[in-house]
């Protein structure tokens, strides 16, 4: 299907060879009438008014053609077209960057406080019951870790939590993994909270990383497993800063 | 090419994509669903135990297609020319002979006629079990679902006796393992203002366009708090309202007063009303299921295009693809197939779980799979976006909807069971995941649910999200776009996919989509162009109005 143009038509029945009207107008009139002084007068009143009225409807036709809808460039499938949006992030978000490897997060600041930051990434603890949970946001020069390495390092260098395990149930499984719209490796894992007294209770640790060649990113979101509402709380978080990651 | 020549590829194209449905059907009948897990047998259904189900009559596929071809061909002398419930049943149903010979069979078999339909796609019957069981050669079990819904299924594939065979296809509804379940998502907060702003419907509100004489049809399962719609409407300074409610005359009310099931009755008619607030809501709403376990969508929407008092409806309900039994689509499709030759717009949310709807139903199941009935080619299948606003609400990007921890996103993928119809045409829809079949979302719009809709609920606003939000948002938009274009000399849009996939792909005046082409929905990425992350992109809608009138002036009826 042909597009109908893509710049200003001409108007059907247009010959450029055809001088305006109005002006062979003006030339008929002044040399076949005005016999008389006042009457001449009458005419150069009548012959000044009526180009004056030719030269607004002229004016006026060529702002009409250039502001009217049907002469503007239209817009082609999938181009951009008109004024650009901002490109602006979601409101009401918190951006932090890392100073070491200048990557973007963004996260809700009413539902979750930086408790821990370096250049390299932050710890972000679920606002809402104290304990309720976690998010980890860590970078690593993608030379010195893979994204699977990078998960297994931050997962060992986790402190407060003991006896990690692999969670393989196919109900759990992380489909999609990625960090800032980047695919990646993720898995999930359980393990046991530290209690001032033994072993406290199990968490479960959703862990997903990516890299664009020269970081690797990775985010852990700690959330206690048996406990709906943190965890609910946390997941929904989670997914929010991993989606929110602007790699530099 | 010629417009007569591109009207008469659209026909055969159309006409060839929409008389798949039939084989495909056909090949997947009576294939055993997949089981689901956990669920426990109690023992057989008892032989007095009352069961609603449907019978699917015969109708004159090849008709319904041609006519539906030529229906939305602006070079076809029935262009625009709607066919009503009554003359649906005239022209493709069987006759009134073969319908009046059926009661009496019926009636001898003892099965009751709950209700009958003038468009002839179905009847919806009841008999007890052990009739059931010894008319159709099956043997109906009581289950219990890992929930702790009781349900019935029937042992062995129904087979429709021959003294009936002639009006009446297959059985539809006699199994309740499958009921539809709502697309929504308790998260953040979209104010109507806000949406206004961000979608572009302020200009109409400005022109006085908020859905005068419009009617909007939502299909329900459960019942809506009138204390929170009021609570809404004042919280936004949205006039007062009470949406009419329309039962189902089998099955009678929505039953579910569940917390969730509220919030997801008042989620749809709140987001309606926040977009269209003057427009008429007319609550259709029955069971989600029946006490015998019938899927009431397609008696339902039968119901709602026998009425013909909406052109617009919305629905939030659906069920896994892969496991749905075949005679139910069947069942469904005809009703859908007579809203699509009445000139009834469906809108059907794509469901919360990204590529694998399937999930939802059963957790480990991790195939690619679609919702029914968004995978309809009768139906404007809805997806799921993240919404960006500036701090003034205007829009500023939107990425696909994308859970992989809380498994969710935008319902996004290809049919198991729908040709691609002819009209699903537009840059990038043939991609490296086509296969012939129907792809879906063709739209979508926010559904994050942590920057979702902002709803009313029990004395307080509560944010909800998903893809149940978007369907009514997308539904009022076009109740929003139908009043502009009568304001334009347009009687009626008809059913607007064909018109939206062309709008699409050819150079308007005004851009009418937003492309998104940020994100995944689990796993297809957002891309230029169509995507089965999310479609043709969000509409903006006071461009797309215009556009649409352009396109209908250009394409006026006969």
């Amino acid at each position: 299907m042909s597009a109908s143009g893509s710049s200003p038509t001409a108007p059907s029945g247009w010959d450029p060879h055809i001088r305006p009207l109005h002006f062979r107008g003006v030339h008929v009139h002044h040399h076949l009438r005005g016999q008389t002084r006042g009457r001449l007068r009458g005419h150069l009143v009548l012959v000044t008014f009526v180009v004056a009225l030719s030269v607004s409807v002229g004016i006026g036709a060529v702002v009409v053609a250039l502001v009217a809808p049907g002469s503007a460039p239209l817009c082609q499938p999938y181009t951009p077209c008109g004024p650009a949006t901002s490109g602006m992030g979601l409101v009401s978000q918190t951006v932090w960057r890392s100073s070491q490897y200048g990557f973007t997060v963004e996260y809700p600041g009413s539902a979750l406080s930086a408790s821990q930051q370096s250049g390299s990434g932050l710890v972000l603890d679920l606002q809402a019951g104290g304990s309720g949970g976690t998010i980890v946001v860590l970078g690593a020069p993608a030379a010195e870790a893979s994204p699977a390495k990078a998960i297994t390092s931050e997962l060992t260098k986790l402190s407060g939590v003991s006896q990690l395990a692999a969670d393989t149930s196919q109900a759990d499984r992380l489909l999609g993994p990625g960090v800032g719209y980047r695919s990646g490796v993720g898995g999930v894992y359980t393990g046991f909270g530290d209690a001032s007294q033994g072993v406290g209770g199990e968490q479960t640790i959703y862990a997903e990383s990516a890299t664009d060649g020269r970081v690797t990113i990775t985010v852990l979101a700690i959330a206690p497993a048996n406990d709906a509402g943190p965890k609910s709380a946390i997941a929904q978080a989670a997914d929010l800063v991993i989606n929110s990651v602007r790699w530099s | 090419m010629t417009r007569r020549s591109r009207a008469g590829l659209l026909i055969v194209v159309a006409v060839a994509g929409l008389a798949g449905v039939g084989i495909l059907l056909a090949s997947s009948s009576g294939a055993p669903p997949r089981p689901i897990r956990a669920e426990r047998l109690l023992g057989r259904t008892r032989p007095s135990t009352m069961v609603d189900f449907s019978l699917v009559l015969r109708i004159d596929q090849r008709q319904v297609d041609r006519a539906e071809a030529e229906l939305y061909n602006p070079a076809s002398p029935q262009y625009h020319r709607f066919i009503d419930a009554r003359t649906f049943g005239r022209r493709f149903g069987i006759s009134d002979r073969q319908l009046a010979r059926l009661r009496g069979l019926l009636s001898r078999d003892g099965v009751q006629i709950s209700s009958e339909y003038p468009q002839r796609t179905a009847i919806d019957v009841a008999a007890p079990a052990g009739v059931v069981d010894r008319l159709f050669g099956i043997r109906l079990m009581n289950y219990v679902s890992r929930a702790g819904r009781v349900f019935h299924a029937p042992l062995g594939v129904p087979v429709v006796p021959p003294r009936l065979s002639g009006s009446v296809t297959t059985v539809a509804g006699l199994s309740g393992r499958f009921a539809p379940r709502a697309d929504d998502v308790a998260g953040g907060g979209l104010s109507p203002s806000t949406a206004r702003t961000a979608y572009h419907i302020s200009p109409l509100y400005q022109q006085g366009i908020r859905g005068q004489g419009e009617r909007i049809a939502l299909i329900s399962f459960a019942q809506f708090s009138q204390s929170d719609l009021d609570g809404f409407a004042q919280q936004y300074s949205l006039p007062r309202f009470t949406p009419v409610n329309i039962s189902s005359p089998q099955d009678g009310p929505a039953q579910d007063t569940s917390q969730d099931g509220i919030g997801e009755a008042d989620l749809d008619v709140e987001v309606v009303h926040a977009i269209a607030p003057e427009a008429q809501i007319l609550n259709y709403n029955a069971p989600q299921v029946t006490a015998g376990g019938t899927d009431s969508f397609g008696p339902l929407l039968d119901k709602i295009v026998a009425d013909g008092k909406a052109n617009i409806v919305s629905d939030s309900y659906g069920v896994c693809e892969l496991t749905f039994p075949s005679a139910d689509v069947l069942r469904d499709e005809h009703a859908i197939d007579s809203a699509v030759l009445h000139g009834i717009n469906v809108f059907k949310s794509t469901g919360d779980s990204g590529a694998y709807q399937c999930q939802r139903t059963d957790s480990s199941d991790t195939r690619l799979s679609v919702e029914w009935p968004a995978s309809s080619a009768g139906v404007i299948a809805v997806g799921g976006t993240t919404l960006s606003t500036t701090a003034t609400g205007d829009y500023a990007g939107e990425s696909a909807w994308e859970g992989t921890i809380t498994q969710t996103g935008g319902g996004g993928g290809v049919s198991a069971l729908v040709p691609r119809p002819g009209w699903q045409r537009a840059p990038g829809v043939i991609n490296q995941f086509s296969n012939g079949r129907r792809q879906l979302p063709d739209v979508s719009a926010s559904a994050n649910p942590f920057f979702g809709w902002s709803t009313y609920r029990n004395g307080s606003l509560q944010p909800t999200g998903g893809t149940s939000a978007a369907s009514p948002f997308m539904a009022a938009s076009m109740a929003l776009i139908e009043q502009y274009a009568r304001q334009h000399g347009i009687n009626r849009l008809g059913f607007v996919a064909p018109m939206l996939y062309q709008i699409a792909s050819t150079p308007q005046k005004l851009p009418p989509f937003h492309d998104v082409t940020v994100g995944n929905n689990r796993y297809y990425p957002a891309s230029t162009g169509w995507d089965f992350a999310t479609g043709l992109g969000s509409p903006d809608v006071y461009n797309l109005a215009q556009d649409v009138v352009d396109y209908l002036q250009a394409h006026p009826s006969q």
